[in-house]
Order: C-alpha cells, then structure tokens, then sequence
C-alpha cells in the first residue's frame, strides 16, 4: 500500500478504502503538523488542529475532484482555514511558548552560540507571528514545507507572481521590523572594514 | 535595489532557512490518530449515516415523549384543580 500513488490513494479513500486513508495521512501528517504547530506556537493545539484536518479531509474525500490541485494543496488549504478559526475563536492570540520550538541545539557548539543563535531565532519568530496572516502562511510554506512559489499560489489561490511579490514585500516588512538585531552585526563590520 | 539592500534580505532568507526546521509530531500523537481516522468501530472516528439517522430518531423519541410527558401532567393538575374545587366550593 504504501507505494499507491496519491491519486490512486484518493480514488480508493473516496470509495471508503481507509487503508488508503491511511497511507495518504502518513503520508502528510508531519508536513500539516509542523505547519499548524508554527502558526499555533503549542503542541496542544497543533495536535487538536491536525487531527481536525484529517478527519475534515476523511469527511470530504468524496467530493475531493482532482482540478490540478494537489493533496497537500488542499489539506494546507484546509489548515489554514482552521487555524485561522483558532485564531478568531481566541480573541487574543495565545502567548507563543517560544522556546519550545526554538531551543534547537547543535551538538557540539558553544554554549555562548547557541543561546545567541536561539535569541535571534527568538526575535525571527517574534516578528514572524506579528506579520498578517497570508504572509505567515507564505513564510511557513516557503521555509518549513520547502514549497517552490508555485506551490504556494496553489495553496494560496494566487499566481506565481503574486507569490514572489507578496515575499519580497514581505521580506522588506521583516527587515524593518527586525532591523536592530540582525544589521547592527552587518553595520559593525562594515564600519570596521 | 542597492548592494544594502539586497545583502540584508540575504541575511533574512538565511536566518530564516537556519531558524525555521520541521518540527516533528509525537509518534503516539500519530499512532493514535491513525488509529482514530482507520478504524470504522471507533466512536471518534466520524458520524455516519446510519448514526445520524438514528439520532433523528432519538430526538424525535425525545420530542414524543416530551409531548406526551407535558400532556399528562396538565391533566394532572387540572384534575388536582377540580378536585381541590370540589372539595373546597366557595
């Protein structure tokens, strides 16, 4: 089973195949987790959200038509539309337990490194979760997923273009909001120079 | 756009490619929701069809019941009301 393309796969879950199911929720259940866990910032939600994806996937499989749009398209799109429900439903948007996800260390560095690397990841994610929602979303996409710019206007109903222009724009946003931190290293060394 | 400019959002992409990795769900978080989306008898799974018919069908047990529930008891007390009339006239 696991071999079954994805478009066998959905043709069999839309028959009632949940072995098919199956292989196709392996298949994108850490993609879809790691993307909802970025934009709820909590293992909690991210678990109740993902699982939410799934299950609203199973119901619509059958009314799921292949218009060129790809399965991970279309369950992006599905989370999305949720965590931006869990987004609303939160009238304030919950504290992002920052160090949860940034904490990564690299074996071997110095202790002094990795707490000055995890501070700008602090500042990046601190940024990052001001920005408008769509500019969230392109940014997870673009870094996380690893989606070319096509894949994102798939995901995001847009062309191409309008993906690279909505991420230089956001690019530029996030240099001047992030401006101190990040150049002030740029700015030393080039007044050294 | 300027050499200034141009580097800084480098050094944006860059920190963004090192800071922002995949972050991996609980393998029992996944297990288990596999279990949850593959196996028909599992109550959390989905409603079916059959499910919701026989919901309706609770909820119109329910409303009969009601129905009749409310009917006997205002005959109840209207017959309490007579009653008590009987027993004590003006």
């Amino acid at each position: 089973m696991p071999e079954l393309s994805d478009e066998i796969a959905l043709k069999l879950a839309a028959q009632g195949d949940q072995e098919a199911f199956g292989v196709l929720y392996e298949r994108y259940v850490s993609r879809i987790y790691s993307y909802i866990y970025y934009r709820t910032g909590n293992q909690h939600d991210a678990e109740d959200l993902t699982a939410r994806v799934f299950f609203r996937a199973l119901r619509h499989v059958e009314n799921y038509t292949d218009r060129g749009l790809p399965l991970s398209a279309w369950l992006y799109r599905i989370a999305h539309n949720l965590v931006a429900n869990w987004h609303r439903d939160n009238s304030r948007k919950k504290e992002i337990p920052l160090d949860e996800i940034i904490l990564v260390r690299h074996g071997g560095d110095l202790p002094e490194m990795v707490l000055i690397e995890n501070e700008e990841k602090e500042n990046l994610l601190k940024v990052l979760h001001r920005l408008p929602d769509d500019r969230q979303q392109l940014i997870l996409l673009k870094f996380v997923e690893h989606l070319s710019n096509a894949e994102i206007g798939q995901v995001m109903g847009r062309s191409e273009g309008a993906v690279k222009s909505l991420y230089h724009r956001t690019l530029l946003s996030l240099r001047d909001d992030f401006n101190h931190p990040l150049m002030s290293g740029t700015t030393e060394s080039e007044k050294q120079e | 756009m300027d050499d200034a400019q141009t580097s800084d959002l480098d050094a944006i992409e860059k920190m963004m490619v090192s800071s922002l990795q995949p972050v991996s769900p609980r393998p029992e978080f996944v297990e288990g929701l596999h279990r949850r989306l593959t196996d028909p008898m599992s109550p959390t799974v989905r409603f079916t069809r059959r499910f919701s018919y026989q919901f309706v069908l609770l909820v119109l047990a329910t409303l009969l019941s009601g129905i009749i529930f409310f009917l006997t008891a205002s005959r109840v007390i209207i017959s309490l009301i007579k009653e008590f009339q009987l027993v004590n006239p003006r």
